[in-house]
């Protein structure tokens, strides 16, 4: 597994905790114990955790690390496209989180514009390699 | 493909039909208490539970242990899924009665399962 995939997958995993464990505070809110934070914020969180951090960056670091490799040097194309991905995914998912938590829509919104251009990136890098086989 | 990853993934499949139906059916206002459910049931019954089937069996393998800590695998399958069916039946209850201690049982029984199935994971995400 190549270097960015393990960051993609690890990072990945880390939302995974965190947004379940989330998850977990808010079924126990649900039983009606108190908890720290308020409900709707913590939902805002957990969503944009598990989807984008957790679902989307798997998906994005396996697919990196499995998709046909070129026949050429470097097999898995620049490294430039997937970088910003990486990047822009996380931050995208901290800003979006962070404006859902304060009630401030532009960070939102930058979190939002953010999360697209890294799976535009994405998308860029991708796209050559979903093919049949490398070419000579 | 090991145990763990065929039963995982089965119970992934059989999770996704459930979530099909309990969908279709929290469409009609008296069922409306089972719109959460459904959607856990997809996220984590069958997304989250088909990514560590597919991930235990294709990840890179660890010499000794080709599929990593097996037993951590398992304890992750049964908090997840004694997790996710405790809230299947917790969650509808809630709304018509407390039923408290059974919701935080599907909460700690959820956040285990994948506690357990990230530290199983974790060594194996590696070069080689």
């Amino acid at each position: 597994m190549p270097r960015l995939s393990r960051w993609f997958v690890r990072l990945a995993l880390g939302y995974l905790l965190l947004g379940s464990a989330l998850g977990g505070v808010m079924l126990v809110a649900k039983a009606g114990v108190a908890v720290p934070a308020p409900v709707w914020a913590i939902w805002r969180v957990h969503g944009e955790m598990m989807l984008f951090g957790w679902v989307l960056q798997l998906a994005v670091g396996v697919g990196y690390w499995i998709l046909p490799r070129h026949a050429t040097a470097p097999v898995r194309g620049g490294l430039g496209a997937p970088l910003a991905t990486l990047v822009g995914l996380n931050a995208g998912v901290l800003l979006t989180a962070a404006g859902s938590v304060v009630g401030m829509m532009p960070l939102t919104l930058a979190g939002r514009g953010v999360e697209m251009v890294a799976v535009a990136a994405f998308l860029l890098h991708a796209w050559p390699r979903v093919r049949r086989a490398a070419r000579a | 493909m090991p145990l763990i990853s065929r039963l995982l993934i089965r119970c992934a499949l059989g999770y996704l039909v459930a979530a099909m139906v309990i969908a279709a059916g929290s469409a009609f206002p008296r069922w409306a208490a089972l719109r959460p459910t459904w959607i856990h049931l997809l996220v984590v019954g069958w997304l989250t539970q088909l990514i560590f089937g597919v991930a235990i069996w294709l990840f890179p393998r660890t010499s000794g242990a080709p599929w990593g800590n097996e037993r951590l695998a398992w304890l992750g399958f049964a908090g997840l899924n004694l997790g996710l069916l405790l809230r299947l039946v917790a969650e509808p209850w809630l709304r018509m009665e407390a039923r408290t201690t059974l919701l935080v049982l599907s909460a700690a029984g959820q956040t285990i399962g994948v506690m357990a199935f990230v530290a199983s994971l974790w060594p194996r995400v590696r070069g080689k």
